[in-house]
């Protein structure tokens, strides 16, 4: 092992990247070398004040709140998850039927639309119809209310023997 | 007093005397429906409708009377088989005639009510059993017209 040779390998023996033997060869010829033993101690120096720096870095990093929000955001990964297994665990034909109702639904909200303007029509009275009857109270025994529709005729039956037609 | 004042209060009072006088006329009109038998010709238009309404065929008229009434005085009508229509007018609301009518057997009631039946509109009151039977029923048209 020459100085040349130390000279070359004197990064990797700081970094202990070499085979023992060749770490073993680097370390008797720095000891009996002073200009090779100078060059790899202030390279193991460099190399032992970067890793300190590094570790105070390392410490002064505050990761207190780091878990909190991977914990919230894990959640809300695995919510949106949970909703999309159900969607796929819905069998087709029950969600071509959610599909189905919703259009229906959404027809029959259309419809109602120009059923309410047709509302805002005329005032009731002018409307009823020829014989239009409001019963606003009735009493009696046995009785029954019938309406024909197309005059609006009202008829109260007394469910009663008619009595005979004399006068 | 002021003349003008007196003349005004007169004027008045004789309006008010006026309306009511002039209260509402009231037809009543009985009559006999059968399972049977021919009609009446004065009932023809509407035998048709009184056949839906109560499922009888042959309807004839028993009875029928014409009466001025005035506003929230009773009046009582004779009806056939001994029995009585009574017909208490309250006023117009919304082009109907608000009234209270009472048919009664004797003394008993059977039917009170009070109804607002549309201006020269008809309603009807029915005493029977159900369609069909021997003894038919009697149909009471009441039409109310006010003036």
């Amino acid at each position: 092992m020459t100085c040349a040779d130390v000279e070359r390998l004197v990064d990797a023996f700081a970094d202990a990247e070499l085979p023992a033997p060749t770490m073993l060869a680097v370390a008797r010829h720095a000891a009996g070398c002073t200009a090779c033993d100078e060059s790899v101690r202030g390279l193991q120096a460099l190399h032992d004040s970067v890793a300190r720096v590094v570790r105070d870095e390392l410490d002064a990093l505050d990761l207190s709140d780091v878990w909190s929000a991977v914990a919230a955001a894990a959640d809300h990964v695995d919510a949106r998850r949970s909703w999309s297994r159900r969607a796929r665990a819905v069998p087709a034909a029950v969600a071509a039927l959610a599909v189905a109702a919703a259009a229906v639904f959404w027809l029959q909200g259309v419809r109602v639309v120009p059923t309410r303007v047709a509302s805002i029509g005329p005032p009731l009275a002018r409307r009823t119809l020829p014989n239009q009857a409001f019963i606003d109270r009735l009493a009696g025994k046995d009785l029954k209310l019938r309406r024909e529709p197309r005059s609006g005729t009202t008829i109260i039956w007394v469910n009663a023997a008619s009595g005979g037609f004399g006068r | 007093m002021n003349p003008a004042a007196l003349a005004l209060a007169l004027g008045a009072a004789l309006s008010i005397a006026v309306a009511g006088a002039f209260g509402m006329e009231v037809q009543i009109v009985s009559v006999r429906a059968a399972e049977r038998g021919p009609s009446d010709a004065e009932l023809q238009p509407l035998r048709a409708r009184l056949r839906r309404l109560v499922g009888y065929r042959s309807f004839r008229v028993v009875q029928q009377e014409r009466r001025q009434c005035s506003w929230r005085n009773t009046e009582e009508f004779a009806i056939p088989g001994g029995r009585s229509l009574r017909v208490l007018p309250k006023g117009m609301q919304d082009q109907a005639v608000m009234m209270q009518v009472r048919l009664l057997d004797g003394r008993r009631r059977l039917v009170d009510t009070d109804i607002r039946l549309r201006n020269r509109g008809t309603m009807l009151l029915g005493v029977g059993r159900q369609a069909g039977r021997a003894d038919g029923a009697l149909i009471i048209m009441l039409r109310a017209e006010a003036q």
